[in-house]
């Protein structure tokens, strides 16, 4: 199913969070939303995941389970990757599957060590990992591979597009070579 | 040397040292040896306490009835800050009676208590009094101020509520209740042996207080009140440091 974003928009106060924005995402299809910082696309995510109230329009068709990747880790710093990983997911993924991913994004060093200790692109992929496990219809995602190196990233990239497949994804970015590689259709906000 | 003073314990005893010496100073000056007895006459009345059976039965009546006050109320109070914070109905049912037991005098407590509790009861009652609002207004702030973004992830990610108290705002509260306890815990000691007093609950420490006022045997009063001084930083100790355990344990996994 479709979902539709129609007219949507955000202001806090007298501040325009959100211009009144409109699309269409397909069952399946990936979307990069593109541009500039301030555009109102992190507002946007918000709202579509229900963490706030559109000032107007409307969004039909949002599918039940929605995962996310933060504009932030939002990591629980005194835990371990695998703890914060399965805090989120309860027990619909086996602790093997949790640890594979982990270990596939780089991290099977740091799988016990409590995510404070670890650097800011490992906690970026942990974040990663914790959505990707997810079993979910939409995936959204906030500039998920900010801070992390080049070889890095495309490891990340691909590991997101193999697990994604067949999936409603939105990644927003500024990145319009990030976009171009995770294919998809652009969209320019 | 210069290492060794570095030390925090170490200066922690050096300063200990010098008020010791500075009461021994003042006791030699005043030679009022009824007002104030030198330090180490009280320290030769305390080793000759602690060798009488009655001094253990005494201090255990205390701490047993003390701590058992503290203890309920950490746990209520641990409990009713976290319900508050989750539905603030509850935080403002129990507004008029937290800021009753936060305004309201000790002593009116104790007498207001000794017509229905029996002075034996009441170290427990008045030490649960003071503790609960100082551990429950902790736990309330704490809950308050856990992150947004992390409760917000926990909303996305559907965490039920019980895993977000465990991993979310435990994590979080656990300044909270360190800064509660060390603050709570000698509270529970002055209140509750000043309910003792008050009260005279026989075989309590508060009753040897109220004997040595009466009689005037200041040596017996100051060597009460070190017992009373050790004892509670010994259980503070104790107590942080075993919170500090289990935290470290939860946090490890």
């Amino acid at each position: 199913m479709a979902i539709v974003i129609h007219n949507l928009t955000k202001s806090y106060g007298d501040k325009l969070a959100l211009p009144p924005f409109s699309c269409t995402l397909e069952a399946g299809e990936r979307v990069c939303l593109l541009g500039q910082s301030g555009c109102g696309k992190t507002t946007l995510l918000r709202l579509l995941l229900g963490l706030d109230t559109p000032t107007g329009g409307r969004v039909t068709g949002l599918p039940d389970r929605i995962s996310a990747v933060f504009q932030e880790d939002r990591l629980c710093p005194s835990f371990s990757a695998v703890t914060n990983v399965s805090l989120a997911l309860g027990r619909q993924v086996p602790k093997g599957e949790i640890v594979a991913l982990l270990t596939d994004l780089g991290l099977g060093d740091a799988l016990t060590k409590p995510v404070r200790a670890l650097s800011g692109g490992m906690q970026r992929r942990v974040a990663i990992a914790r959505s990707l496990l997810m079993s979910a219809d939409l995936y959204l995602m906030d500039e998920p591979f900010k801070g992390l190196d080049e070889d890095t990233r495309r490891i990340v990239m691909d590991l997101v597009l193999a697990r994604t497949e067949g999936k409603t994804v939105l990644v927003i970015t500024h990145d319009p070579e990030e976009a171009a590689y995770l294919g998809g259709r652009v969209i320019r906000m | 040397m210069k290492e060794l003073l570095q030390k925090n314990s170490i200066r922690k005893l050096l300063s200990v040292a010098l008020a010791l010496l500075l009461w021994q100073a003042g006791a030699v000056l005043l030679d009022l040896p009824l007002l104030l007895v030198p330090p180490l006459e009280v320290l030769k009345r305390l080793l000759t306490l602690v060798q009488e059976a009655d001094f253990w039965r005494t201090l255990l009546f205390s701490f047993s009835r003390i701590v058992l006050g503290f203890a309920i109320a950490f746990a209520l109070g641990c409990l009713l800050g976290v319900l508050s914070g989750k539905w603030p109905l509850l935080e403002t049912l129990l507004w008029p009676y937290v800021i009753t037991i936060k305004t309201v005098p000790v002593a009116s407590f104790i007498i207001l208590s000794l017509f229905f509790l029996s002075a034996r009861r009441l170290s427990t009652f008045i030490s649960f009094l003071m503790v609960f609002p100082v551990i429950y207004s902790n736990v309330l702030e704490g809950i308050r101020s856990t992150d947004r973004e992390l409760l917000e992830m926990g909303q996305v990610f559907r965490i039920p509520w019980g895993r977000r108290l465990g991993y979310i705002y435990l994590p979080h509260l656990k300044p909270f209740l360190f800064s509660a306890c060390s603050v709570a815990l000698g509270m529970s000691w002055k209140s509750g042996v000043a309910a003792e007093v008050i009260g005279v609950a026989s075989g309590s420490i508060g009753e040897k207080l109220y004997e040595s006022k009466i009689y005037f045997m200041t040596e017996d009063l100051l060597a009460w009140t070190v017992v009373i001084v050790l004892i509670s930083v010994l259980f503070e100790k104790l107590f942080l440091r075993l919170m500090k355990a289990a935290f470290d344990r939860w946090e490890g996994r």
